[in-house]
């Protein structure tokens, strides 16, 4: 039987792609996103995650983040 | 309230002056003065408040102008009543200003209405409540450089205005320096900045007039009611040391009884033997005696009023200053002069009043000294420590002064002049750069106090530098000085003298040698002239105040060069040493030449993507060793120390992690020192370091931190960090300000931070780089390092080599990093657990449990207050009524 899974191709830099690769494997089976990891800048991921792990993109790299302090309010 | 009044706060100090500043600026003293003023505010604002004068609002303006002189005759002013008028009948203060009271007069009376949004200008919602477009701006706001905020007590400086370095030291006085970048600084008032001010004997008009002169809108009523509370009740009791015993001091005796009324201090007090016949002991136990007095040991407004060949230099130095400070005056045109004469003004009141007075005192027990100050802050009367040394008999003096050839830098002796401003020992604070001469104006106060001293500092190693200043700087003899520290139990010769010691030694309790306990018997028996706190900001702790408590100093002096923790201890200082003194400007100093220049960069190392997603998986506390040893940097490193060793720099390289710093100065082949590198070993490599020129580079744990000299190093480099501490970033950076090629002709030293991209190392690099770009650093941030892939032979160029070196990261355990300090809080947006909560357990050697591996900064974080862990319920920091008062009503 065939199975059709709509992809989306990605290009990214190593740390992003290393991240996502990290989240995928922690994901359960049917949810893991990448289809293929092409190689150290592109993957292949199921266009439905899209919104998802860009999210999840986010909030790791936004963790690096120090925000500079607002003057007291 | 009255025309009176306005003139003098604002523009009749000196006609000469104002018209000078006018002209200059263009403003032309009007013709027709009521309509000058009366529409000056709308004016000036562009019209921004049009329709406000028909409602008579404009309440802000004027109604400040009359309050904030809170002029009444019987103050003493550096302006009387006829001075004023002439400025007025010349047309330079309108005669419009009546009429501008007298609206302001019913003003007044609505406190809300300085808040009310109507009067703001629709575009400038933007700003929210920092919207200060309500704020009327003075007829002559050109020339003058300071903007103050209602409600957050900030004070915005222009700092290339003409008069600014004037306004910098009074704002130094008074107020906290926020941030201070090259052209616009941010000051802060607050209490205990005020407190400070009060100490070193301004008094509350002073401030707020002095205010009021330098800025540009009127100073906004709650900053005066602030300034009022704050200053209303310092400085009103003193806290004094004689013959080994505590007496409460002060000119008011109703204070005293009310003092003793509370029942705090009531437990406190020790009710004395009648002790001679000069002093009167009344039946409540309160002597009364003649003052201590200054007599003509006071020389006007002379820093440091020591005989002999240090004062005429002090003379000649002030008396320089003097003419310095006038022709610039005359130079500008400017009104310096009469804030500088307000001060001074001011301390000769202040002791003019001393010498009338009679003094009243109440003896207290030695062992609740600290219960009694705190309690004293917390019921409005702050207590002040001051050491009448030069009338102190009863301790004997130290033969110590400055060799003639010492010469002290300007700014050293600004700070000097704040501790010893009216010929008393103030307790206090100095904030100097590193490298900035702390050690001199240590030894300076010393040679001043001329009593035994007892100075203490972090490790046994800068105890020993302490020493050898002292023989180089000052005339003491070596016999009079006396180390204790674990090696060394020396015992000066003599009546009085020098014991140099570690907060450790001093601190410890339980069980200790023979030796060890009978220094401490030494130690504590002695009544100290003045105990010299180095590196003042790793005292507050428990530890260290018991430091300040059993040891009967009759002043304190602690020196830093970064008054930051990330923990709320820095207020405890306040009680624990007093208030801070001086602060210096870093920007400053490094313009002048006393410091070097420094470039500070950034460097952005990518992970490699084995090592980062082994970084991903790893749990938190195993993070930071996975970042620091990304192959990467590993070779930005070593690029970097070869960039720089071709160009002739000496290079100190820092890593924090104990494992990192071994595998990097092995890999690269070059010594390193560490807490376990014993100490002829080290001085070996430092002298190598200073004297070899094939030994360039060396690498140091944090045990290089603080207090070690190397004025040969022109180049930083640092690998890995304690997180966000932005102290140790600070210290780092010191190490290479004092470099020896500073004032060679555009001579720069560099200091680098590499950190490894999309991790927490960004997010701690970044919090790290506050405090120094408060200090008006810039950091450079490089995302590829030039050169670096031409060059040839950079150790993990292939994937094999990164890794192995991977694997065995995998397997390094790293005591160093198990626990992330309590005072540096890591508090990560997304919903992460706060990770000092998080990693509590520790395993490690016995060695690094004892502080042995890092010693710089274990004292800071094992010395924590028992009981007061984070991640209890408890509020962050203690804070005392008072100021939880202010603190509040900041909110």
């Amino acid at each position: 039987m065939v199975r059709l899974v709509k992809g989306i191709l990605i290009e990214c830099d190593p740390d992003a792609r290393v991240v996502l690769l990290d989240l995928n494997s922690k994901e359960e089976g049917n949810r893991q996103f990448i289809i293929e990891d092409l190689d150290s800048t592109h993957l292949f991921i199921k266009a439905d995650d899209l919104g998802r792990i860009q999210a999840a993109l986010d909030k790791e790299f936004e963790s690096t983040v120090y925000e500079v302090d607002q003057p007291a309010k | 309230m009255s025309k009176r009044s306005y003139s003098s706060a604002n523009l009749a100090e000196d006609a000469g002056d104002d018209q000078g500043m006018a002209e200059e600026h263009g403003y032309s003293a009007p013709g027709s003065p009521d309509e000058q003023y009366s529409s000056g505010g709308s004016d000036v604002e562009g019209g921004l408040n049009d329709g406000e004068d028909a409602t008579g609002g404009d309440p802000y303006g004027e109604d400040d102008y009359s309050d904030s002189t809170g002029y009444d005759p019987g103050t003493p002013k550096a302006v009387s009543d006829e001075e004023v008028d002439p400025d007025t009948l010349a047309g330079i203060v309108p005669s419009s200003i009546i009429k501008g009271f007298n609206r302001s007069a019913e003003a007044e009376s609505d406190p809300y209405d300085m808040l009310s949004t109507a009067q703001r200008d629709p575009s400038t919602g933007l700003f929210g409540k920092f919207d200060y477009s309500f704020l009327k701006l003075k007829p002559d706001h050109e020339s003058r450089p300071l903007w103050i905020c209602p409600e957050t007590n900030s004070i915005i400086l222009e700092a290339f205005s003409p008069i600014a370095e004037q306004a910098i030291d009074f704002l130094i006085a008074i107020s906290e320096p926020v941030s201070r970048p090259t052209f616009i600084h941010e000051y802060k008032l607050t209490t205990y900045s005020l407190y400070a001010a009060v100490s070193v004997g301004l008094d509350t008009n002073d401030i707020i007039e002095v205010l009021n002169r330098l800025s540009k809108v009127p100073v906004p009523q709650d900053v005066i009611k602030f300034i009022k509370t704050c200053t209303r009740s310092y400085g009103k009791v003193k806290l004094v040391l004689k013959h080994n015993r505590y007496f409460v001091e002060s000119s008011h005796p109703e204070i005293l009884q009310h003092l003793l009324r509370d029942p705090v201090i009531m437990k406190a007090r020790v009710f004395p033997d009648q002790d001679g016949a000069d002093n009167a002991v009344s039946k409540e136990g309160i002597i009364t005696q003649k003052s201590a007095q200054m007599g003509d040991l006071n020389i006007g407004g002379l820093p440091r009023p020591v005989p002999g060949q240090d004062s005429e230099k002090a003379g000649e130095d002030a008396a320089a200053k003097e003419a310095e400070d006038a022709e610039k005056a005359q130079a500008e045109g400017d009104v310096d002069v009469d804030f500088g004469a307000v001060v001074d003004l001011d301390k000769d009141d202040a002791e003019d009043d001393d010498a009338d007075n009679i003094v009243h005192a109440f003896q207290i027990d030695g062992n609740s000294v600290e219960t009694v100050r705190k309690r004293c802050n917390t019921i409005d009367y702050p207590m002040l420590e001051e050491y009448d040394f030069r009338n102190d008999t009863v301790n004997p003096n130290l033969e110590i002064d400055l060799k003639p050839a010492t010469t002290i830098r300007p700014y050293q002796e600004k700070s000097l002049s704040k501790m010893f401003g009216n010929g008393r020992a103030r307790s206090g604070i100095i904030v100097l750069p590193c490298g900035a001469g702390k050690t001199l104006v240590g030894i300076t106060a010393s040679c001043t106090i001329k009593k035994s001293i007892l100075c203490l500092c972090t490790s046994a190693v800068s105890a020993m530098q302490w020493k050898q200043q002292f023989m180089q700087w000052s005339t003491i003899k070596e016999e009079q000085i006396a180390l204790f520290t674990r090696e060394e139990k020396e015992r000066f010769k003599g009546e009085a003298g020098l014991v140099i010691s570690t907060y450790t030694m001093v601190a410890s309790e339980g069980k200790r040698s023979h030796a060890t306990t009978k220094m401490m018997e030494f130690i504590t028996e002695r009544e100290w002239g003045m105990l010299l706190l180095d590196e003042v900001h790793v005292v507050p702790a428990k530890m260290f105040r018991k430091v300040v408590s059993k040891i009967a100093a009759h002043s304190k002096l602690g020196l830093t060069a970064t008054l930051v923790r990330e923990d709320q201890q820095i207020d405890d200082l306040n009680f624990l040493i007093g208030p801070k003194l001086y602060e210096a400007n870093w920007m400053d100093l490094a313009n002048k030449g006393h410091i070097a220049k420094v470039k500070c960069a950034e460097v952005w190392c990518n992970m490699t993507p084995e090592f980062y997603s082994a970084y991903l998986k790893e749990p938190l506390r195993r993070k930071p060793l996975f970042y620091i040893m990304n192959p990467n940097k590993f070779r930005a490193c070593q690029y970097l120390i070869k960039f720089h060793e071709s160009r002739g720099d000496k290079i100190i390289v820092f890593i924090d992690s104990v494992v990192a710093l071994r595998r990097y100065a092995t890999m690269l082949e070059k010594p390193f020192i560490d807490g376990e590198t014993p100490q002829k070993e080290r001085m070996r490599i430092l002298d190598q370091f200073q004297r070899n020129p094939a030994v360039s580079t060396i690498f140091l744990s944090k045990v290089g931190d603080t207090s070690i000299d190397l004025p040969e190093a022109t180049c930083l480099i640092q690998v890995s960090f304690q997180y966000g501490s932005r102290r140790q970033e600070a210290q780092r950076l010191g190490r290479i300000l004092r470099a020896k090629r500073r004032n060679d002709e555009g001579f720069n030293a560099f200091f680098y931070s590499l950190v490894s991209k999309n991790t927490y190392e960004m997010y701690f690099s970044t919090k790290r780089q506050q405090f120094l770009i408060d200090q008006g650093y810039s950091y450079k941030v490089i995302t590829n390092l030039e050169g670096m892939d031409e060059c040839k032979d950079l150790v993990f160029d292939d994937i094999e080599s990164q890794m192995n070196l991977l694997k065995v990261v995998q397997k390094e355990s790293d005591p160093t990093n198990e626990a992330m300090p309590d005072d540096l809080n890591f508090n990560i947006r997304s919903g992460r657990k706060d990770a000092s909560h998080s990693v509590r357990r520790i395993a490690g050697t016995l060695g690094s449990m004892s502080g042995a591996d890092n010693m710089a900064y274990i004292e800071s974080s094992s010395a924590r207050p028992a009981g007061r862990r984070p991640g209890n319920a408890d509020p962050p920091a203690e804070r005392h009524k008072l100021f939880k008062r202010h603190y509040n009503s900041k909110k």
